[in-house]
């Protein structure tokens, strides 16, 4: 593509057209006439050859065009001989400008035997003039009206395109005009091109650096870059730091290889295709290539140049064709957009070649130049849309993803939430259980206990008998259900608080009564006593208190709960009541409710005593801590 | 105690539905001392509040299971109607929560149905000699609401003017906690005005102020109250 631009910047060096004896206009009344143009080899700068000269028909020159030139490297001079003249009457009343087109390589001039310029290197590495325009101000006064000899002492390779470009005569106004054009259609355009390329290679860089899947953009970076250190040879004006120009032509021949390919590829990842054995070959060639360019001599240098530049260009059309070809059948608006650039880069390329080797140089300005970089912009444009494009794309994802985020934890929520239920579910079946079991336990053991009595008793029971019996069961119904309808089902933390509950309900009767209680209980658990014991407890306290309300006639009674040592604990109600007979009691089944309680204590593992006489009565039962039910 | 059953408050509301145990009140209220013209029976909510409606009343034994209602409704109707009528709940089956709630509702005092009559009996004359006895479970639920409240109105310092009023006039004095404390220990008055070193008389007026704090007469503060306890 760029190529073009190189490529016919080094054609219009052949293209210039001159006669032998060239008339140039300085104002409308003189003008310059150059009457004739030698050149002549020399082996050194300082001698000029007095043999060998032979006439240049026109400017530029170049020797590889001669035979005997060709192969010639070093020193030649060139010989002009003009004057100027004025119509009859007129006099030259201004300088003229002298301007030198360009030297390739390196070179010096001189006016009448005086220096007027030189290069910094005439030796290699030599100086580069071969794309700077020069101009000098010659005042009228260092001028002889015939005959002036101009002395251009030109170094280079015959192989590398050696050689002078046009020299001309003008007025200083129209000669800064003539510059200022050059200067910018062959330095200007170049530098900005340059600036930008390389601007814009640096951000693609580091946009692929930070996002190395965007492989595009790492190519592009590249070939940009590429791009840069081959187009920089236009604006060179030293060979250093090579050491000599055959060296930097090879270099420089190197980049232009690594541009294609960096280009080419760019284009194929853009449009997202890979093709490996292709590359592969490619590479392979291309190493061949770098290895001719290499080895070359610098008699066959132009020829392997061609061939390279022709096969570049080749493999350049062929991607342009494909990628033609995909935005076609894709119908990608990236694709189509980038085909379309391409096209305006390759039109404009055809534009200049033909501009140049048909028209002649002059009719057209060269278009590559100016479309150049608006073109590398579009290119990054349409890079930049396909990162915004691709975030995008993360962006949605992200969305789609938090989405499902929100999704997937109401899904976990509700199914927790159905765990959740499951575990209320079960543990009310467990309650449910525990609430069977204590019934079994509890109330079903008592029912069996009074319908064996009833069922094995003799005579038939008194009414007063039965409601004991029945106020048995009710009362054993009752601390079940207070157990089983207590919100923490556990026991108490003190046994304070865990007798709290018979305490307040004995203290309001037992003061209705006027009887005197003294409540003497332990202010922590010794060992916590299980569930069904602390049932128990309750129920003998109950029992032993509603005897003291009812027949004891006490005055005073004493509550005491403690622990003999960590393994015992003794509950105990002392009353100084009218007391009873123990054994009539338990004979005569007066009261139910003391025997079942006796019964059931000896049951869990614990020790019921009564001892009773005219002055009171004592309970008292023990229970440890190790239980075998 | 004659003194006490000379000045029997008049007349005596009953609600209870069942018929049996309408009679053993009716039995249990007559070996009081009452008379049989001044015990009222409602067998539901509907013919309670017709009663309340018509004549003031005294003393209220209230069931809280009833066919068209709960007896809290008619808890509530005494007290909106300004009233400081004794009421005391008779319940069959009654959950602790429940019997707070009634409690709540300004109920004076509670006693299980299935007692035995002489029980029934004494609590009734409990509650006649002035008596209000806070069941230990009360007296714990009450410590544990006003702690969340405490705890609460530390952290939310600014609250409204009204709302920080209701709730300081709500919360206890430390003695008032103190008693508190122990009655839930289950310590009865005088066990209670003997381990504080005061006089019984005193104990029991304290417990009449817990009550009025918790229990207040009108029903639009009472919500208030109960908000600002983190109950409602």
């Amino acid at each position: 593509m760029r190529f073009w631009k190189y490529f016919c910047l080094l054609l219009c060096f052949m293209c210039s057209f001159a006669s032998a004896e060239e008339i140039f206009p300085i104002n409308s009344q003189c003008k310059a006439v150059l009457y004739s143009i030698e050149k002549a080899k020399t082996d050194l700068h300082q001698n000029t050859p007095t043999s060998g000269w032979e006439q240049v028909k026109l400017l530029p020159d170049v020797w590889e065009r001669q035979p005997h030139w060709r192969d010639y490297s070093g020193g030649a001079w060139y010989r002009l001989d003009w004057g100027w003249r004025c119509e009859q009457g007129t006099h030259l009343n201004e300088p003229i400008a002298l301007s030198l087109e360009y030297i390739n390589s390196a070179g010096a001039l001189y006016l009448n035997g005086d220096l007027l310029w030189k290069d910094r290197h005439l030796t290699e590495p030599l100086s580069k003039s071969w794309n700077s325009v020069r101009y000098w101000i010659l005042p009228s006064s260092g001028l002889k009206p015939e005959h002036n000899s101009i002395m251009i002492y030109v170094v280079g390779y015959g192989n590398l395109k050696a050689g002078l470009g046009r020299v001309g005569f003008n007025g200083v106004e129209s000669n800064a005009e003539y510059i200022a054009k050059r200067v910018w259609e062959y330095r200007t355009l170049f530098q900005i091109n340059l600036i930008l390329s390389g601007t814009l290679g640096v951000i693609c860089l580091i946009i692929w650096y930070f996002r190395r899947r965007e492989s595009s953009f790492g190519w592009f970076a590249l070939s940009s870059l590429m791009w840069v250190c081959f187009i920089s040879n236009v604006l060179m004006t030293e060979t250093a730091p090579f050491s000599s120009l055959i060296v930097a032509s090879k270099v420089n021949m190197v980049f232009f290889i690594l541009y294609f390919l960096a280009f080419c590829t760019y284009i194929l990842r853009f449009i997202e295709e890979k093709k490996p054995k292709i590359e592969k070959a490619i590479l392979l060639i291309s190493l061949v290539m770098f290895l001719s360019i290499y080895f070359v001599e610098l008699k066959q240098i132009q020829t392997v140049f061609i061939i390279v530049t022709l096969f570049y260009c080749l493999i350049f059309i062929s991607t342009y064709v494909y990628l033609c070809f995909k935005a076609y059948t894709s119908k990608r608006g990236d694709f189509i957009f980038l085909a379309l650039c391409m096209t305006v880069i390759v039109f404009c390329a055809l534009f200049d070649v033909f501009s140049y080797s048909i028209w002649g140089k002059t009719e057209f300005p060269p278009l590559t130049p100016y479309t150049s970089p608006i073109v590398t912009i579009f290119i990054v444009v349409i890079l930049g849309a396909r990162l915004n494009k691709n975030i995008k794309k993360v962006e949605q994802f992200n969305d789609h993803l938090a989405h499902k985020v929100q999704q997937v934890s109401d899904d976990l929520s509700s199914s927790l939430n159905d765990k959740h239920q499951l575990e209320l579910t079960n543990v009310r079946l467990q309650e449910r259980m525990k609430l069977s079991h204590d019934l079994h336990d509890g109330l079903g053991a008592s029912i069996a206990r009074s319908m064996i009595l009833v069922d094995q008793c003799a005579h038939s029971i008194p009414n007063q008998q039965f409601l004991s019996m029945l106020k048995l069961l009710r009362d054993d119904l009752r601390q079940i259900i207070d157990s089983g309808s207590a919100d923490e089902n556990r026991v108490p933390e003190s046994p304070i608080l865990w007798v709290a509950p018979v305490r307040y309900r004995f203290n309001t009767l037992l003061e209705e009564v006027d009887i005197r209680t003294v409540w003497l209980l332990p202010a922590q658990w010794e060992f916590v006593p299980n569930a069904l014991q602390c049932l128990t407890l309750i129920r003998i306290l109950e029992e032993s208190l509603i005897n003291v309300v009812k027949h004891s006639q006490a005055k005073n009674v004493v509550v005491k709960m403690q622990f003999l040592n960590s393994e015992q604990l003794e509950l105990s109600v002392t009353d100084d009541g009218i007391g009873f007979d123990v054994e009539c009691v338990y004979q005569n089944g007066m009261s139910i409710g003391m025997r079942s309680m006796k019964m059931r204590a000896e049951r869990m593992g614990g020790e019921f005593s009564i001892e009773s006489n005219v002055s009171g009565t004592h309970i008292q039962v023990l229970f440890s801590s190790v239980v075998i039910v | 105690m004659n003194t006490v059953e000379s000045i029997l408050p008049v007349p005596v509301l009953v609600v209870e539905d069942e018929e049996i145990i309408q009679l053993r009140l009716r039995k249990i209220l007559t070996e009081l001392g009452y008379s049989s013209d001044v015990l009222l029976f409602a067998k539901n909510v509907k013919e309670s509040f017709k009663i309340i409606e018509e004549q003031p009343i005294s003393l209220a034994l209230i069931d809280l299971g009833l066919p068209d209602g709960n007896g809290l409704e008619i808890i509530e109707k005494i007290r909106a109607l300004g009233s400081n009528a004794m009421i005391l709940v008779i319940s069959a089956w009654s959950t602790q929560q429940s019997l707070f709630a009634a409690i709540k509702a300004g109920a004076t005092g509670y006693v299980l149905k299935e007692r035995d009559d002489e029980e029934v009996l004494l609590s009734i004359r409990s509650i006649l000699r002035g008596g209000a006895p806070i069941d230990p479970f009360i007296a714990r639920e009450i410590l544990k609401q006003i702690a969340e409240v405490e705890q609460s109105s530390q952290t939310t310092v600014l609250e409204t003017e009204g709302a920080r009023l209701d709730t300081e006039q709500s919360i206890l004095t430390s003695r008032e906690k103190e008693i508190l404390n122990l009655v839930a220990q289950g310590l009865s008055n005088r066990e209670i005005a003997e381990q504080l070193f005061v006089s019984r008389y005193t104990v029991e007026s304290h417990i009449k102020h817990i009550y009025r704090k918790l229990s207040v007469t009108k029903r639009t503060k009472a919500v208030s109250t109960a908000r600002s306890l983190g109950i409602l």
